[in-house]
């Protein structure tokens, strides 16, 4: 049918403005480190006093850093496309591994706080738009504001000395601790580790998700199909949930999806207040310790995985809206 | 009189604005009496919809219904706890909407929309639904139904549409059924097929209807009795065929002869000169007093009180043809 | 216009909280500071001392007044997001006007500058710029400046494409008016307001992003921060609590204000989303 040709095409669109977009990026990473102060190669090795001269000179040679400075971009894509970050000094390692290490720890962190704040704010933001102007709306509205306006580095403090300097209950550093046998006491402590961080990242983002839902729920209920809804005698969970939540999906999706730069952020923060072993905790120490082939390497994976992330936002209001799927 | 499907008595709505209170409804009476097609019709704002609204007890802040009853089978609705009335909507009472194209969800297929009440009210199963829904859909005159009820609201034409909104209406097999501007929104030829589809089901299913309408061809194609509203009250009420040939009141009068200029070329062109009162305003006298040709002092004074002729029953001090 | 303005927003009590707590904040750092008889960085004292008259939110690891670095810390604060929302805000309008009004290649081009903008990790890449060019107030600024400042351009752009098609432009077209005299006199003063309410928001978001940075330890060594006193407070936090709650809660009213100003004038702006 043409009009599953018409969304190919709609999908070919995207694909190539994502890859236009990681092309963008490499283009910044690339005019920083030749912008910066400092010899370029200082930001592909790091520490360069560290190396012998002739595995100095075999970097430049393969960075292409005598060359002309087109002909050491396009050496700097085609290294990015081949996976070639560099080389970090204080790990001893290429970029691409020691980055990768610390990928599953914020993953897991990220992930568990999505779900929880994903679900926990539809449901409140669902709960207030039912009852516009009523105590429990004003309260979830204010807290919303709170948890939006809250530094997060400040909230993490408070948390590690509620639950753990005071009432000792969560460790407050860490993913896992030294002594602990069998896999399932290997599991509670990793959930023990987890809640602090988690937590924090949730109060957080809660406030975001919470509004979103709000605005966008009161904006679906006062759309005639759900009166319709009503007229056909449905009961209200169904009303709310299946029509009228559906149908104010959009902006949840675009939050999730179009914010995860800056949901990323906060990642960032909270993995170092509670040293966590993620991406951003690494981040954090390679800034301290100039290790400049990681700090870009990093930049360059999270712009990647937000580009990636658009796309696939951009697949989900397809999925979720027919029109869109079906889009002449 | 015991045996009305439907029997308002002095209903009033109002909408409590920060600009005052817009009196939409105000001291309605009405009655459906058994597979009776009853038509309100009224230029627009005068209070239709929430009037119509009011009995599907639909209303939303800053609606309120402040005084009267509406007796559904001598069960006063407003009455019924929530949970009861839900299961009177779309079971007992359905309604249909204006404009179907916002009236349908556009995220749901036209058999999910259908399947849901149905499986709902009638306790029946999903499949059973379904086919329910291929059926109706064809007795409405949609070729291969089967696919249609696959489609996305989206992928129907405006006719299409609003057969679906009637099919859904019907299909719990409802002994009221509340048509709020049922064609407004559809080309004239659409139209017409709409008007014999619900004269069909009126026959077949014996139903019993409020048809709401500003166009008075409508109403008089396929309605039993009129009530006429202006300004949230009624001034008017009678058999399709008196009200028609012999208009009482004033507004009626002129909506007739506007409706007519409208539909004979040849007639001289006659509309009603100014506009509705703001329902905000309170007002002495007669509502339609400013506007109208035919008033006496004591309009501006006090609000008509209703004088009944031949079963038609009027509310002015001055009526036509006196 | 701005008295309809005024009386509108006023109706909006959180608000207001908001406007009256800017001021209040900026009053109570302007004074402290002029009052202050220590330095950000001096010995005012015996190191960890909780609170007390002398020093009402007690003194850090070396012994400096927590109080007197809290007011110029606010103070590096509230400049840093009226810097960035100045300097964004500018930038904002400038491109989405150029976006908005022209056609062809220049408005394709400054679309998808802004579109890549709104689109790129801020945080990171800040973090990069700051990493790789050293940690400096002006650096900081610039570098949040000249990344915030596509939300402002995407609100002027709409702004603008709606205003340019109405009469009072068309006429003055008709009349013969240079291009860019139109845009100056006739478009800029009937689009820009939503862009200055969203500078605001501006201003909240490049506060948090700077404290985030304070408290990594990547802000201006010279400058106090009230997120490089918490960060400071950080490693201290179990023998001397008081370090960073209450330049927290600064912190945080700071960023609470600003968002509850930038939610109030969003709501008289229109009304309808509320
Ligand atoms: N949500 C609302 N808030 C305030 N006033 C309202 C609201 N909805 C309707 N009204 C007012 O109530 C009056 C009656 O409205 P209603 O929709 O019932 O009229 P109607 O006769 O159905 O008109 P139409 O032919 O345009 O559908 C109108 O004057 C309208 O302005
Ligand atoms: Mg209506």
């Amino acid at each position: 049918m043409s009009a599953e040709y018409d969304f190919k095409s709609f999908l070919l669109i995207k694909v190539v403005r994502s890859f236009v977009m990681v092309f963008i990026i490499l283009t910044i990473g690339f005019l920083l480190i030749h912008l910066a102060p400092g010899d370029p190669i200082e930001f592909i090795l790091g520490g360069a006093g560290f190396y012998t001269p002739e595995f100095i000179a075999s970097v430049r040679e393969r960075f292409g850093l005598d060359k002309p400075i087109h002909e050491k971009f396009v050496i700097y894509v085609l290294n990015f496309l081949r996976g070639e970050l560099g080389y970090s000094y204080v790990f001893g390692l290429p970029v691409v591994e020691v980055i990768a290490a610390r990928v599953p720890p914020t993953l897991l962190l990220m992930g568990t706080q999505l779900v929880l704040v994903i679900v926990v704010g539809s449901l409140l933001g669902i709960l207030a738009a039912s009852r516009p102007h009523s105590k429990l709306d004003y309260l979830v509205s204010s807290l919303s504001v709170a948890g939006i306006s809250m530094p997060i580095f400040w909230l993490g403090l408070l948390l590690i000395f509620l639950f753990s300097v005071s009432l000792g209950l969560f460790p407050a550093q860490g993913m896992t601790s030294l002594r602990v046998t069998g896999w399932w006491e290997g599991f509670l402590d990793l959930l023990s580790h987890l809640f602090l961080p988690t937590l924090t990242l949730f109060l957080i983002n809660l406030g975001l998700v919470t509004r979103t839902v709000r605005t966008s729920m009161l904006e679906a209920l006062r759309s005639e199909f759900v009166v319709a809804a009503r007229a056909k005698g449905l009961p209200e969970r169904r009303v709310l949930f299946r029509h009228a939540f559906r149908n104010s999906l959009t902006p949840l999706i675009t939050l999730i999806g179009l914010q995860l730069g800056w949901l990323l952020s906060g990642a960032v923060i909270v993995e170092t207040v509670f040293a966590w072993p993620g991406m951003g905790r690494l981040l954090f120490t390679s800034i301290g310790s100039r290790d400049y082939p990681v700090v870009m390497g990093i930049f360059l994976l999270v712009s990647t995985a937000v580009v990636v992330s658009n796309l696939i936002t951009e697949l989900l209001y397809a999925y979720v809206d027919p029109r869109i799927r079906r889009a002449k | 009189m015991n045996d009305a499907v439907l029997r308002v008595e002095g209903l009033s709505t109002y909408y409590y604005t920060d600009k005052g209170v817009v009196r939409a409804v105000d001291g309605v009476d009405l009655v459906v009496g058994e597979n009776e097609v009853v038509g309100v019709v009224g230029e627009s704002g005068c209070g239709k919809s929430t009037l119509a609204a009011s009995v599907m007890r639909l209303l939303q802040p800053p609606a309120k219904i402040v005084k009267g009853s509406i007796f559904f089978r001598n069960v006063n609705l407003l009455e019924l706890p929530e949970e009861e009335m839900r299961k009177i909507r779309g079971k007992k009472i359905s309604m249909i909407f204006q404009n179907p194209a916002s009236y349908l969800n556009p995220l749901l297929t036209v058999e999910e929309q259908m399947v849901e009440s149905m499986t709902l009210h009638l306790r029946i199963s999903k499949q059973e639904a379904a086919s329910r829904a291929v059926n109706i859909l064809e007795k409405l005159g949609i070729s291969a139904p089967d696919t249609v009820i696959k489609y996305y609201p989206h992928q129907l034409s405006g006719g299409m549409k609003q057969r679906v909104m009637i099919g859904m209406a019907i299909s719990c097999n409802p002994e009221l059924v509340l048509a709020d501007e049922p064609t407004t929104a559809l080309d004239p030829t659409i139209q017409v097929q709409i008007l014999e589809q619900l004269l069909e089901l009126r026959k077949n299913l014996g139903l019993s209807m409020v048809v709401i309408t500003h166009d008075l061809g409508v109403a008089k194609a396929i309605c039993d009795k009129i009530y006429v509203m202006y300004a949230g009250k009624i001034v008017e009420e009678g058999k399709v065929g008196d009200v028609f040939n012999r208009p009482l009141h004033p507004y009626t009068y002129g909506l007739l002869e506007s409706a007519l200029s409208v539909y004979e070329k040849d007639r001289p062109a006659k509309f009603i000169d100014g506009a509705p009162p703001k329902l905000v305003e309170e007002i002495k006298g007669c509502y339609f007093a400013n506007r109208c040709f035919n008033k006496v002092d004591r309009c501006l004074i006090e609000y008509p009180h209703p004088s009944f002729k031949n079963g038609r029953k009027v509310y002015c001090w001055n009526p036509v043809g006196d | 216009m701005v008295r309809e303005f005024w009386l509108r927003f006023r109706r909006n009590r959180a608000a207001v909280f908001g406007v009256l707590t800017l001021a209040a904040l900026s009053l109570f750092s302007l004074f402290a500071i002029a009052f202050s008889r220590y330095g950000p960085f001096e010995l005012a004292a015996d190191p960890f001392k909780p609170p007390s008259l002398q020093h009402p939110f007690g003194t850090d690891d070396l012994g400096r007044d927590i109080f007197v670095q809290s007011a110029y810390g606010l103070a590096i604060t509230l400049m840093v997001g009226a810097a960035t929302a100045v300097l964004g805000g500018l930038i904002g309008i400038i491109v989405g006007s150029v976006s908005g009004y022209f056609r062809g290649a220049l408005a394709n081009a400054t679309t998808a500058i802004i579109e890549i903008f709104q689109s790129l990790p801020l945080f990171f890449l800040v973090l990069v710029i700051i990493s790789f060019f050293g940690s400096s107030i002006t650096n900081t600024i610039l570098a949040l400046g000249l990344t915030l400042w596509a939300s402002t351009a995407r609100i002027q752009r709409g702004q603008v494409m709606t205003v340019k098609n109405l009469t009072f432009v068309e006429m003055s077209k008709l009349v013969g008016e240079k291009e860019y005299n139109i845009l100056i006199r006739e478009i800029l003063p009937n689009s820009v307001q939503p862009s200055i309410v969203n500078i605001a928001y501006t201003a909240s978001i490049a506060i948090v992003v700077e404290s985030g940075l304070a408290f990594l330890g990547l802000g201006d060594p010279r400058m106090m921060s009230l997120g490089f006193i918490i960060g400071n407070a950080r490693l201290f936090f179990f023998q001397a609590w008081w370090m960073g709650l209450l330049p927290g809660i600064l912190l945080f009213l700071t960023i609470l204000s600003l968002n509850l100003v930038s939610d109030g004038l969003n709501e008289v702006l229109n009304p309808r989303r509320s």
